[in-house]
């Protein structure tokens, strides 16, 4: 019966095989998936709506007493779209940190409790971190001035210095040359429209 | 999890019985609106109270004694606002930093709460807990009071002679769907 069909032929509807799921990193090409976790060296860089993103790395940095809890705040640049946590901890003897992440623009915690260490950056443990948690369906902050609050809860016994670092994509506010419109906010001071023009440029 | 309030449905934050008492709405006036408060700072009418106190034996010095440690039960949140803790027995100086008390959940401080991880002094007494600033609790969560011996201390811990070490932690849980949806930190 599946090859009477005239359209849709291909398509299980039980699987993504055919569905895009990360449309801005564009990290799965939509042919063999399972094969190509990453692009190499494609002749054909991201263009169109993707053009000027750049690779950001928003990183905090916690020096957290014994069994204790700290808090930061980060202002992402524009477009900032999270596809990636890693994480880092000098002790990991009872399980390194708990890591909670909200996005305070929208008012949603991205997670309800905690998130352990291993959970939240990969399989970890002494020394050093191991692998990051990549996210199958990016998360977009592109609320105007959207910032990411983060929650960490030191686990050890001991001075614990944690450093957890969110990699995205995000659309750098001193381009020189910006293809995208500007935040309905309007234009940042450092827009190319309003930068003086300098020899090197 | 968190329940959208239906059309129709009672507004869980106002008390109907105060709403309705003659001498707080007098008939023929004009109904004054109950103040209510949200849950995590007045105990809605469906509160639960927390009341727990314990004592333990100063442990060895290096050593921690879990004096009370209670899992907050499934279906309800709560806020810790009251503590206690003291010292029996000789030995120890206030605030010498011998003896340090924490106040954990889930093994760690409560998020956004980060002294109670590190107590130096005897807080109030059993008898007579003090306000603090206070944290809230979620259902399953283990909330713990420990006492450690502390090597570290100027007198290198406090050498163990029968002393007692106490604690209580007095507070209160509602149903966590009275949270509301606006709630997200």
């Amino acid at each position: 019966m599946a090859n009477q069909r005239t359209t849709g032929r291909g398509v299980d509807l039980y699987s993504l095989r055919h569905v895009q799921q990360n449309p801005i990193a564009r990290m799965l090409p939509l042919s063999r998936e399972q094969a190509m976790v990453y692009r190499h060296g494609e002749p054909s860089p991201p263009a169109g709506h993707l053009d000027g993103y750049a690779p950001s790395w928003e990183v905090v940095t916690f020096v957290i007493a014994p069994q204790g809890t700290a808090q930061a705040r980060v202002s992402v640049q524009r477009d900032f779209t999270l596809l990636a946590v890693n994480t880092a901890s000098s002790s990991n003897v009872s399980g390194g940190f708990l890591g909670q992440m909200f996005d305070v623009m929208r008012s949603v915690r991205l997670a309800d409790r905690g998130l352990q260490q291993a959970l939240m950056g990969g399989n970890q443990g002494p020394p050093g971190p191991s692998a990051a948690f990549f996210l199958r369906e990016p998360y977009p902050f592109h609320e105007h001035d959207s910032q990411i609050l983060i929650n960490v809860q030191n686990l050890e016994a001991v001075q614990n210095a944690v450093q957890i670092a969110l990699y995205g994509v995000c659309l750098p506010f001193n381009r020189r040359h910006s293809p995208a419109a500007e935040f309905p906010g309007g234009p940042v001071g450092s827009a190319p429209e309003k930068r003086p023009t300098t020899g090197n440029q | 999890m968190r329940h959208a309030r239906h059309l129709g449905q009672e507004d869980p934050y106002i008390d109907t019985a105060t709403a309705a008492d003659p001498v707080i709405n007098p008939p023929g006036l004009a109904p004054a609106q109950p103040v209510t408060k949200p849950v995590w700072v007045d105990p809605p009418n469906q509160w639960l109270n927390i009341d727990q106190i314990a004592y333990g034996l100063l442990p060895a010095i290096g050593a921690t004694v879990v004096i009370i440690s209670f899992p907050v039960p499934i279906g309800y949140n709560g806020v810790i606002n009251r503590l206690a803790c003291n010292f029996v027995g000789g030995g120890w100086v206030e605030g010498s930093g011998d003896v340090i008390w924490k106040v954990l959940v889930n093994g760690t401080a409560p998020p956004a709460a980060n002294s109670y991880n590190s107590i130096p002094a005897s807080l109030g007494s059993p008898a007579n807990p003090v306000p603090i600033s206070g944290f809230r609790v979620f259902e399953n969560q283990v909330v713990t009071i420990a006492a450690f011996n502390n090597p570290a201390g100027p007198d290198g811990g406090i050498v163990v002679a029968g002393q007692r070490v106490g604690a209580r932690l007095m507070g209160f849980l509602y149903p966590r769907e009275l949270e509301g949806n606006g709630l997200w930190v």
